[in-house]
């Protein structure tokens, strides 16, 4: 879309400026802010609240707003119905390694879609593309066979490999990697630097940003796996943390609110520190992802 | 010669990793899936039953009806959700707002929530007898509304539930968009006198067209799949099919009955709908970029 | 920027150190990857039937696990030499059923509901091994309408595990405040005007009870009046005078305020808990979750039977219930029958069931101790009250399917509820189970 050039804005006439409007609309973005941060921050802070309530209390009315002192409690009982812990170390190894692969697989396979020219290119692009669009629960039936055909059935890498085929994330870092100069790959290629150098040295500090986008969304992606998970994962102990969680809040027996909710509030933790910790990249990356050139 | 052959060789190597985990743990399913489109395949039984499954399809109501409401769900909630998102990166954006990055990581929140705490909320929320918004309905003298109830108070309580949940994701998005737009642009329009409304439709959004073309895109793919609202919040798609969606009549067809071929044509069908909406999309923002 | 000479010496320099380092990082977590849980994992494979212990892996999911568990204590010191793993999986079947249908990693043992039990005999031909001789000698101790499930063409395939004879829970408390006299509500109609009164001596706060949209209180009307989803034949007969009464009770208790949308199971609870539904019609396993959710409310409730559609007529209904089956792939079908019999068909097995407050489908335990104590919570004898229901439960044919059904017959509920025509639905549910299952309407 074409700029406006200063020529152009030169033919508008000098206004007023409001300066008593600024205030106005100030006040006004304050309200819409405070407004999107209740809506947005409530139900995570009933969580927090009712994770430290007893079940009688949870569902009272009129809701707590409080905290109460059960937290404890609530924790310990929740760790007589499984392996908590272990189920959230599970957690915790799976979406990590998981976010390191796709992040690091994804740089390399979008680097090679936005700065190489090679044959099939489009045809592999679009297969990657048309994948993304498939349901994922339609291929969960035959990918379980052969996971237990090759020996794979209740194994942690059960999880994380077949993900591994992230097309989102090979598009995203695609996307991202089409700004990096093709000058400066060019001359580093003339200085003599072996291909992977260059993607290592040059490439990926220039996307950084991107793969730090890339990295949270893949790691609360991966947090919250559901159903895979819960078909190829047989033991408890070695469920992930959320679907432990799920499977003490089926109909047909009795729920103990509070612990549950203990256990999504250790659930919830992780990806929040994750998030804390990248934001500062993540903007920047997210927009490189949406616009190329 | 050899850095020839190098270079040639180079881009295969980069996507190979990739392309090998692809084609073993992705392809080979969805061909094994497709083949099980052309069969009657149920729980351990199956016969080959050619375009069966897909004439089927086409004139199953349920599934064009789960279609039809996906549809409208989308017509109404990704506009709504732009919108407000977009008003969001704008605050957010104002330099004058002191906590702006307090703000920015409240409103991201919702996308980190976890599938548990998501359905209990939301019930409590939307219950007919006790819940917080016919709480406040009652206190404005306004009758209580069915919401999980009446079909179209469903609907909406899907709406409202993916908006809560997506909006500050693309509030982000669009808030990078505004970032990456130079000040003295805006600089020179001020010298020029031009007014802050005319700023903003003269120069925010033009430049910001790309980025919502993206949001858009995904969101529509996003919500063309929808699965974990109405499975969560709705009963699995109900009042009478009201929030049934076309994912999750695959689930249901696949995990709950167990016949795997029909599930897998409904999930071919849905794809090639979803790839022609999305091609088309492209087609018509030509003048956008992706 | 990165045209200066000196940055790219360094870079050429810094070059072979960085590959070997990427090198070697993708190699250290591919290589991690790759035995991740490998300590972790379970061993999988079957030790065979012949001498020395065999192990047997039991699939159930959540109480009823945890009771299958607690059994596991008393087999071993009868059967020394077979070892049990339970298994949890999940109550919709998710976790269970991409094994069966791969026909891998199958337990040996497993639970389905008793009405799912003929579809997935259906859907998995000759995965479920026929125990007929094994339980000729236990047909008459086992409650009539409990073989219907299992049996396939005269021939039995599970064991029935627990029952659902159904009542209502009542809060004594509220109906006395409202001057309802339990003995008087003796039909529908009855609980319809007793639920008036409860809504108007609370002031609306309060409702009679609750629905979600599933088929339950359906079920539970259809069942009393000798209602049939299928004929022997095979025949779809939901079309049919109970089914069209069953619905319009439903239709009625909705319409009239006497069922408030509870939304489901969770919703349930809360209510409960929040003193908003004076009763509930369900089946005798809820007992346990009202006593465990609703602690402070203890003393507070009571049970009477079901109403009938018509004086005089039957107030038993059978709501829910599990089975337990041996598949083919089991190579210990013997250890596996040994542990389902002592579960299910001993005294000392169903003590443990009791427990976990299921309802055996197994008679001579009626007249167990524990049958005629005094339940805590609800104050009278309440397994003794539940076991008078079960002789005049009428059994429920269904056939082959319920898995295709479940669906269909929400729908049909829901449709009523939002004001479809009750033939229409029914007639709408009868031809998506035919069209689901490939059977014909009657």
């Amino acid at each position: 879309m074409p700029i406006l050039t200063v020529k152009k804005m030169q033919l508008f006439a000098p206004m007023k400026k409001k300066r008593a409007g600024r205030k106005q609309s100030n006040l006004f973005t304050y309200v819409l802010l405070l407004v999107g941060l209740i809506v947005s921050v409530y139900p995570f802070y009933w969580l927090f609240i009712a994770a430290t309530l007893n079940d009688s209390q949870i569902f009272q009315l009129p809701p707590r707003f409080l905290p109460s002192i059960n937290l404890f409690t609530n924790i310990t009982n929740l760790q007589e119905k499984g392996p908590i812990w272990t189920t959230f170390a599970n957690s915790l190894f799976i979406a990590t390694t998981f976010t390191v692969l796709t992040v690091y697989i994804s740089a390399l396979t979008g680097y090679a879609f936005a700065k190489f020219n090679f044959r099939h290119k489009e045809l592999l692009f679009f297969s990657i593309l048309v994948t993304m669009m498939l349901p994922q629960q339609v291929v969960m039936i035959p990918l379980f066979k052969m996971m237990t055909a090759i020996g794979w059935q209740n194994e942690l890498k059960a999880v994380i490999i077949p993900s591994l085929a992230n097309s989102f994330g090979v598009f995203f870092m695609r996307q991202n990697m089409m700004n990096v100069p093709i000058e400066l790959l060019e001359a580093a290629r003339i200085d003599g630097c072996h291909e992977l150098s260059i993607f290592h040295r040059i490439v990926l500090p220039t996307v950084y940003p991107a793969m730090a986008a890339l990295a949270i969304l893949s790691f609360i992606q991966q947090w919250g796996n559901f159903m895979w998970p819960l078909i190829i994962l047989q033991d408890q102990s070695q469920m992930t943390l959320p679907l432990f969680l799920s499977m003490l809040v089926q109909p047909g027996q009795v729920i103990q609110y509070g612990e549950i909710l203990a256990g999504a509030v250790i659930g919830v933790l992780p990806v929040f520190l994750i998030f804390l910790f990248f934001q500062k990249y993540f903007v920047s990356g997210v927009y490189g992802g949406a616009v190329k050139g | 010669m050899k850095q020839t052959v190098v270079k040639k060789i180079t881009p295969y190597m980069f996507i190979l990793p990739f392309f090998l985990i692809f084609c073993i743990f992705l392809v080979y399913p969805i061909f094994e899936s497709f083949y099980l489109s052309f069969t009657a395949a149920e729980g351990s039984t199956s016969s080959w039953v050619g375009l069966d499954n897909f004439r089927q399809i086409f004139s199953d109501a349920l599934f064009w009806k789960s279609m039809l409401n996906t549809v409208i769900i989308l017509l109404v909630q990704v506009p709504v959700m732009l919108f407000l998102a977009f008003l969001l990166a704008v605050a957010v954006n104002n330099k004058n707002i002191k906590g702006r990055s307090i703000f920015r990581l409240a409103i991201f929140m919702p996308v980190l929530i976890d599938l548990v705490t998501y359905s209990i909320v939301f019930s409590i929320i939307f219950n007919d007898q006790y819940g917080v918004l016919n709480y406040i309905l009652l206190m404005l003298h306004l009758p209580g509304i069915h919401w999980i109830q009446n079909p179209i108070w469903a609907k909406v309580t899907i709406i409202i539930a993916i908006t809560w949940r997506w909006t500050g994701y693309n509030a982000i998005i669009l808030l990078a968009g505004l970032q990456s737009i130079p000040d003295s642009i805006y600089e020179a329009a001020d010298i020029d006198g031009v007014s802050g409304v005319k700023k903003f439709f003269l120069i925010t959004m033009p430049m910001l067209k790309p980025i919502f073309l993206f949001c858009a895109i995904m969101s529509i793919i996003g919500t063309l799949q929808l699965f974990t609202e109405p499975f969560l919040l709705t009963n699995g798609g109900q009042p009478d099919n009201a929030t049934e969606t076309p994912v999750l009549f695959i689930y249901q067809y696949a995990f709950q009955s167990f016949h795997f071929g029909y599930a897998s044509a409904a999930a071919y069908v849905l794809t090639a709908i979803v790839a022609i909406l999305s091609y088309l999309q492209i087609c018509v923002s030509k003048g956008g970029e992706i | 920027m990165f045209n200066d000479r000196q940055y790219r010496k360094k870079e050429l320099g810094a070059m072979v150190l960085s590959k070997k380092l990427a090198a070697l990082l993708a190699s250290i977590f591919f290589v991690a990857v790759l035995t991740a849980g490998c300590g972790g994992s379970s061993s999988t494979a079957n030790k065979s039937d012949s001498a020395g212990p065999v192990t047997i892996k039991v699939a159930a999911w959540n109480d009823a696990a945890d009771s299958l568990k607690a059994e596991i204590e008393g087999f071993q010191k009868k059967y020394p030499d077979i070892k049990v793993e339970m298994q949890y999986v999940d109550n919709n079947y998710t976790k269970i059923m991409p094994r069966l249908a791969s026909g891998s990693e199958v337990p040996d043992v497993i639970q389905t509901q008793n009405r799912d039990f003929p579809a997935f005999m259906k859907k998995f031909p000759g995965e479920f091994v026929d125990i007929s001789d094994k339980v000729a000698k236990l047909k008459d101790k086992f409650v009539d309408s409990s073989w219907d499930p299992v049996t396939v063409d005269g021939k039995v395939y599970a064991m029935p595990w627990d029952l659902g004879p159904s009542a209502i829970f009542y809060r004594t408390d509220m109906f006395k405040e409202a001057g309802i006299n339990v003995d008087a509500i003796e039909t529908w109609d009855d609980y319809i005007a007793a639920g008036q009164k409860i809504k108007e001596h609370f002031g609306g706060k309060v409702a009679m009870t609750g629905y979600a949209p599933d088929f339950d209180i359906f079920e539970i009307g259809f069942n009393e009046l000798g209602g049939n989803y299928a004929t022997k034949d095979g025949k779809i007969s939901l079309k049919s005078d109970q089914a069209k009464q069953a619905l319009t009770l439903y239709k009625k208790l909705v319409e009239t305020g006497t069922a408030i949308d509870i939304k489901d199971w969770n919703g349930r609870i809360t209510a409960i808990k929040n003193n908003k539904i004076a009763s509930i019609p369900f089946g005798v396993w809820f007992a346990g979750t009202i006593a465990n959710s609703a602690a402070d409310q203890r003393g507070k409730w009571g049970v009477m039977q079901l109403p009938a559609f018509t004086k005089g007529g039957n107030h038993s209904a059978n709501l829910g219930g599990s089975i337990l089956t041996i598949t083919k792939q089991s190579k210990n079908q013997d250890a596996a029958w040994k542990f389902i019999e002592y579960c299910l068909a001993t005294d000392e097995g169903e003590t443990v069931m009791l427990k976990y407050g299921l309802f055996p489908s197994y008679k001579p335990f009626y007249d167990n101790a524990a049958f005629k104590n005094k339940d805590e919570y609800f104050g009278e004898p309440l397994y003794q009250f539940f076991a008078k229901q079960t002789d005049a439960i009428l059994p429920i044919h269904r056939g082959p399917i319920m898995l295709d059904a479940d669906k269909p017959l929400k729908d049909m509920i829901s449709g009523v509820i939002a004001g479809r025509n009750i033939d229409e639905a029914i007639d709408t549910a009868a031809q998506e189970i035919a069209k689901k299952t490939g059977l014909t309407v009657q």
